[in-house]
């Protein structure tokens, strides 16, 4: 089935708003979203539990993947079915309504210095019973010792100094020890096909080796065979889903309950084993799948994409046919954003500094252009528009694709509309401009127009590529600090970390600090890349992905016989991300400034400036905060180092290539890191004092950039086609009033993207409004904020994380200028 | 409060743990922290010997620890095997993880601490790590549930 | 032209939406022929270049009292800086640490000043917007006005002009009329004599500007009067501007709140606050 066979308009909608449809007007939607705010998350031992049983009492097998696979499908086969509430969609992530599962394989052990407190620690707590708890103590956790990723790495390798440099954290966070996932699968395929007919395929694949040369043949054979085992257990619990909403139906004394249940059983009956052949079918298929690929793969952006591009056939045959009501395609719609809120990541203690408030950011990318480059916005795009309006969950996380010269005006003013109503979702994308870097990267044109969000802001091909886009997050300013220290850092002491890159203060010219700088950058990068080559490497021996591989496009991973950690995927690449880019370019501003041109600071003074905070030095740091160039304003030397900072980590990465053949790429999106790593580093000589947060993703500095249209052309100016792993760029408006500044709002983004920016994101927020929100939270349960790339409850961040956002530049709508931050709060700035 | 599941009453495995379990608790309790590990390790002892819920954490289990101070003022090994723990202020081969410590406050936060700051006390270098980070994940939840049963809070 | 012979501008503001239609960005030459008691852009009132002064930015390091080669910055001065000796040579600017010392005006060369307005192209162009001219009064110059607005014609951007009507019109006509899409006509007081007496200056000059430009052009005009309490909000005066307008067929004009945002600027420059009526803020009025 395919949209375009279709002659009718995309466009049925009279009101493109939906602004008939409430919470009111459709009640399930509005009962389920209190339920979920109710909730309390809950650690989930499940899978945990039935993976380790299998591994522990099957002995090896002959192959990674089918060992893998084997114990996915005994978990699978095991799993509880369970209904929770009155959602329309069969199947549960955990066995909790709001679960937190464990990954033992990854960084699941982590939290066992805390089974006895975390259901009662201060940040985020996650109920544990102690039953579980001690599950996990003796049953589980003791097997896995010796055996989960970083481990395993290590014992192979023998501790190397890139693993020894990554445990320091406050360089870089090599995120493969916790997680590859971070992809788009392909839906549409197996929801026009049916997991039967992969099985079917796998199978044929098996026998038909006659083509293939041993040993690949092997591992192909083993491959194959490995898809069908975890496709098998997807069916498995499909089934035992169905057997128990049966069950319950018969049981059940209130008639719509009853209905409901009886409706499952029969969706169940068809999917995921058959094709879809309703909108509603199609829609519990995708959330089934959903579940399936965190049976193998950690709950961390797993990211559905292009939904309003998936179910669209489904939809429109549906209302052709008079099956299908627009309240209910809503319902469903709202039913399975609320679903994809079922489960959190386990966070311990301790990395809540880092990653506090993070969602499992699973992405929904709607609008854009289609294969073909015509306008894909339809009826579905609006609706899940209006949807995510009216529930305002943390996740699905929404990112809008907009294409200047194929999507309509009215569709920029409704997402814009929905960032006013929201306050922060969805994010906008740039599809002339993305489409563009993907096909920098190899991408054909077709494919890249298809592109879809991968977990924050990473362009990827659903189905087709592989970008394992959060392997590498680096902490920029630590290379900064090392060039400015000859290979130490001020919060590692008198240790010579990184190499001897020469003492600043015989540095002539700028380019000899450039030079510097570069070494640390580039020893730090090699380092990085080598550890996630092991534990890329480790990831083949230990955990495959033969269920996620299944469901990938039938030209890659089933074609090849080759699993996606192997290569299978018809694309593939590494993604790292930089945490701390406008700290380091201002940063390297001021000193080209300060040293070299104005000469107004020598290397030993600025040094003992920043080692002492700045105390007693206060001319110096007002003259650095506010004469030194500023990255978001139109001073070329700013651009200037922005550029070539850029430009070099491009070029490092694309000449490296990662164990699957494919090339890294280059990203800026910080998540939560960049309050985090701020926290952990000294004064810098932009003037920001020491322990203080840095600007979230490629933002520009708080309160460094006083002038909107300037700073979106700083920002759009860059080269996008040396950022092929996303970046983040977070704006803040204290408020907007109505339709005339909505509209501004949606006109500057066009103009935005037309000099070339790629990607923007809104807080409609004012300082005030989150000072207050800090001050009360229990005033502000459901507040969500766009963090750097997702959204979060306002409440779930940690301290640091709440200063960062509530210090971001605010712009005044009307006039473009920064709004000024309250005196009476200053203390909160970075440089303050 | 929470107990992992399998823990005996407070006041029950206060009394139980008697002397050492109170000397521990006064410890954790005071500014001053010198015999920390010390007393740690005897508490532990005592418990693993005592309580038999305690003792499952050692059951099959084989690990071998080594602690010590900055300054090589203390060196401890800790040896789990068969169901046993055995301490020896000596080197030790081939440890699965070694721990060292600035001092042995600094130790005792990073364990027992009910705000632990294990990134404050990495960086800081006031605990440094190094071998497989399970084997300290481990211990540090015995200390933890241990502290619990001596002191009834986290 | 040499950089003596050009006039200083004191704002270049992107992205504003209250200028004329859409996003715009507005450009403010310093100099004006009136001097309205309520002026609230002090600083565009002389042609010449300022020195302002913030004290409340101001972290008292003395770098400025070192730099100054007048020895015209005094610590003991509340506006710091002895107006009589200061050159505005900007040494002082240059060496505050801080924004409290900063010039008012800059020359930009008129390319410079094209490239700066034309890259800005696309806010205009995705919003209908475009360029205005304000002031001070930028037909005080208009020479220097003139090839700006040439250029940005042939790039056909949208051209605004703010003026207070005291301008030569033959030269007017031929000079910048040509490139100007709409234009807001100040009419503050009709009475000529009031007129005289809070602005400085006659308005026969503007009145008859304004009904011979109504007569022979089709360019827009919207003429705007904004609120001074008791000296231009009177009913009185507007009825009579109101009379006027509608004799040249001008339907409509819009009425300014006033704001008293001046009095820190004007401080900031050494200028006294001398301001008759109180002044308050008064919602905007169509
Ligand atoms: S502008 Fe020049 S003369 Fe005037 S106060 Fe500053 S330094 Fe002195
Ligand atoms: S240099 Fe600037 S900050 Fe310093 S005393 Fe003068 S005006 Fe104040």
């Amino acid at each position: 089935m395919s949209a375009r066979d279709l002659s009718i308009p995309a466009i049925t909608l009279k009101d493109i708003r939906l602004g008939d449809y409430t919470l009111n007007t459709l009640p399930l939607l509005g009962r389920l979203k209190e339920n979920l705010l109710r909730e309390k998350s809950s650690v989930c031992i499940e899978r945990a539990r039935y993976v380790t049983e299998y591994l522990k009492n099957t002995p090896d097998q002959e192959s990674p993947e089918t060992r893998y696979a084997s114990a996915v499908h005994f978990f699978l086969s095991h799993k509880k079915p369970l209904f929770f509430d009155d959602n329309l969609l069969a199947g549960t992530t955990c066995a909790k309504p709001f679960g937190a599962p464990v990954y033992p394989e990854l960084t699941g052990m982590t939290i066992w210095p805390e089974l006895d407190t975390i259901s009662t620690r201060e940040k985020n707590p996650i109920l544990l019973s102690d039953e579980d708890a001690a599950t996990l103590n003796f049953e589980i956790f003791p097997y896995w010792m010796e055996r989960n990723i970083l481990e395993t790495t290590r014992k192979k390798h023998g501790n190397p100094k890139c693993m020894q440099l990554f445990e320091r954290i406050v360089f870089f966070i090599a995120s493969k020890a916790g997680c590859i996932s971070h992809t788009v699968p392909d839906y549409s395929t197996v929801l026009s096909k049916g997991i039967e007919s992969i099985i079917r395929t796998a199978a044929e694949e098996e026998k038909r080796p006659a083509t293939r040369k041993l040993p690949e043949l092997d591992q192909q054979i083993a491959f194959y065979r490995a898809v069908r085992i975890a496709m098998e257990g997807v069916i498995a619990y499909a089934g035992n889903l169905r057997k128990e909403a049966l069950r319950l139906s018969e049981n059940e004394m209130n008639p719509e309950k009853k209905e409901n249940l009886r409706k499952m059983a029969q969706v169940l009956e068809q999917v995921p084993a058959k094709p879809a052949r309703t909108f509603r079918e199609a829609v519990n298929a995708v959330w089934l799948i959903q579940i399936a690929i965190h049976a193998e793969n950690i709950n961390m952006a797993i990211s559905p994409g292009r939904l309003d591009q998936v179910l669209y056939p489904y939809y429109r045959q549906d209302m052709e046919n008079g099956r299908l009501r627009l309240e209910e395609a809503m319902e469903l719609v709202g039913c399975l954003w609320l679903k994809l809120n079922d489960n959190t990541n386990l966070v311990p203690e301790t990395a809540e500094e880092l990653f506090g408030g993070a969602g499992t950011v699973p992405a929904v990318t709607v609008g854009g252009v289609d294969e073909q480059g015509s306008d894909a916005v339809n009826d579905l795009t609006y609706i899940m528009l209006r949807v995510t309006e009216l529930l305002k969950t943390r996740d699905p996380s929404l990112n809008a694709r907009y294409h200047y010269e194929k999507n309509t005006a009215s569709y920029r003013n409704r997402v814009a509309e929905v960032i006013t109503g929201t306050r922060s979702a969805p994010a906008f994308l740039n599809d002339v401009a993305i489409v563009k870097t993907l096909e920098g990267q190899g991408v054909s044109t077709a494919h890249a127009r298809d592109y879809a969000i991968i977990g924050c802001v990473e362009p990827g091909v659903p189905g087709k590529s592989y970008d394992a886009s959060s392997s590498i997050m680096l902490n920029l300013v630590s290379a900064v600090e090392l060039a400015l220290n000859n290979g130490k850092r001020p919060v590692t002491g008198d240790e010579q970390i990184g190499p001897v890159s020469g003492d600043p203060a015989s540095f002539k010219r700028f380019e000899d600090f450039w030079g510097a700088f570069t070494t640390q950058l580039t020893w730090l990068m090699t380092e990085a890349v080598a550890l996630n080559n092991l534990f890329g490497a480790t990831y083949r021996e230990i955990m495959p992905s033969p269920l996620l591989s299944a469901f990938f496009d039938m030209e890659g991973p089933m074609k090849k016989g080759q699993d996606l950690i192997f290569g299978g995927a018809h694309y593939n690449s590494s993604g790292a991300t930089h945490i701390g880019f406008a700290d380091t370019v201002d940063s390297l501003n001021a000193i080209e400034k300060a040293v070299f041109v104005d000469k107004k600071v020598a290397f030993p003074e600025l040094l003992s400036a920043l080692a002492d905070n700045f105390r007693g030095h206060e001319t110096l740091h007002a003259w650095l905060l506010h004469k030194t160039p500023k990255f978001g304003t139109d001073d070329p030397v700013a651009a200037k180092n922005a550029r070539n900072l850029i430009e070099f980590l491009h070029h490092f990465y694309q000449g490296r290539t990662n164990y699957r053949g494919g090339r890294y790429k280059a990203g800026f999106w910080t998540m939560t890191n960049h309050a985090g790593q701020g926290k952990m580093s000294g004064a810098l000589p932009n003037g920001r004092k020491a322990y203080e947060v840095f600007a979230s993703g490629i933002t520009p500095v708080s309160q460094a950039a006083g002038d909107l249209a300037r700073c979106f052309r700083a920002i759009a100016e860059l080269p996008g086609q040396c950022i092929a792993n996303g970046e983040a760029v977070n704006f803040k408006y204290p408020s907007i009033m109505n339709e005339q500044e909505i509209e501004t709002m949606a006109a500057a983004v066009e103009a935005y993207f037309r000099y070339g920016g790629r990607h923007v994101q809104f807080n409609i927020m004012s300082y005030e409004d989150l000072i207050q929100a800090r001050e009360h939270p229990e005033q502000y349960p459901d507040l969500l904020v766009r963090v750097s790339g997702y959204s979060a409850y306002f409440k779930d961040l940690n301290d640091a994380m709440k200063e960062e956002i509530i210090t971001r530049t605010a712009y005044d709508v009307k006039t473009g200028k920064a709004v000024p931050f309250p005196e009476k709060h200053k203390t909160m700035l970075p440089f303050e | 409060m929470k107990k992992g599941g399998y823990a005996v009453p407070n006041v029950l495995s206060r009394v139980l743990l008697g002397f050492q379990g109170r000397k521990l608790a006064r410890c954790i309790e005071s500014e001053l922290a010198e015999n920390f590990l010390s007393l740690l390790l005897k508490a532990m002892g005592v418990a693993f010997f005592l309580l038999r819920d305690f003792r499952k954490n050692i059951v099959d289990f084989e690990g071998k620890y080594f602690f010590k101070s900055r300054d090589n003022g203390i060196t401890v090994a800790a040896v789990f095997k068969d169901g046993e723990m055995t301490v020896k202020d000596t080197a030790l081969k081939d440890p699965d993880v070694t721990v060292t410590f600035k001092d042995a406050a600094k130790l005792r936060d990073f364990l027992l601490a009910p705000k632990q700051d294990i990134l404050g006390s990495m960086l800081r270098q006031d605990i440094t790590i190094n071998g497989n980070l399970n084997y300290l994940y481990k211990f540090a939840y015995m200390a933890k549930h241990l502290q619990l049963m001596v002191t009834g809070k986290a | 032209m040499k950089s003596e012979n050009l006039p200083l501008i004191f704002d270049i503001r992107h992205f504003t939406l209250d200028d004329g239609p859409g996003i715009r960005t507005t450009v403010f030459l310093k100099g004006c022929p009136l001097s309205c008691i309520w002026c609230h852009n002090p600083e565009s009132l002389s042609a010449q270049k300022e020195i302002a002064f913030y004290d409340h930015l101001c972290m008292k390091c003395g770098e400025c009292v070192t730099a100054c080669p007048e020895g015209a910055v005094n610590p003991l001065l509340k506006q710091r800086i002895d107006r009589n000796r200061c050159t505005a040579c900007e040494v002082c600017t240059e060496a505050c640490p801080t924004t409290a010392l900063k010039p008012v005006g800059r020359y930009y060369p008129p390319d410079e000043l094209i490239q700066i307005l034309l890259k800005d192209k696309i806010f205009y162009d995705v919003s209908k917007g475009g360029v205005t001219f304000s002031g001070g009064e930028p037909t005080l110059f208009m020479d220097y006005v003139r090839p700006a607005m040439r250029e940005l014609k042939r790039n056909a951007v949208h051209i605004a002009l703010q003026t207070s009507g005291m301008f030569d019109l033959p030269e007017f006509r031929t000079k910048l009329l040509p490139y100007i899409d709409l234009i807001f006509y100040d009419l503050k007081i009709f009475d000529p004599e009031k007129h005289k007496k809070f602005t400085g200056v006659d308005n026969h000059r503007i009145l008859s500007n304004l009904a011979i430009l109504a007569k022979e052009s089709n360019v827009e005009i919207i003429p705007r009067t904004p609120l001074v309490p008791d000296i231009t909000d009177t009913p009185e005066n507007l009825k009579q501007i109101e009379r006027f307008l509608k004799a040249l067929g001008i339907p409509a004009f819009q009425c300014l709140a006033y704001n008293s945002g001046g009095d820190e600027k004007r401080t900031a420059i050494g200028k006294s606050i001398n301001r008759s009526p109180d002044a308050f803020l008064l919602p905007l009025k169509k």
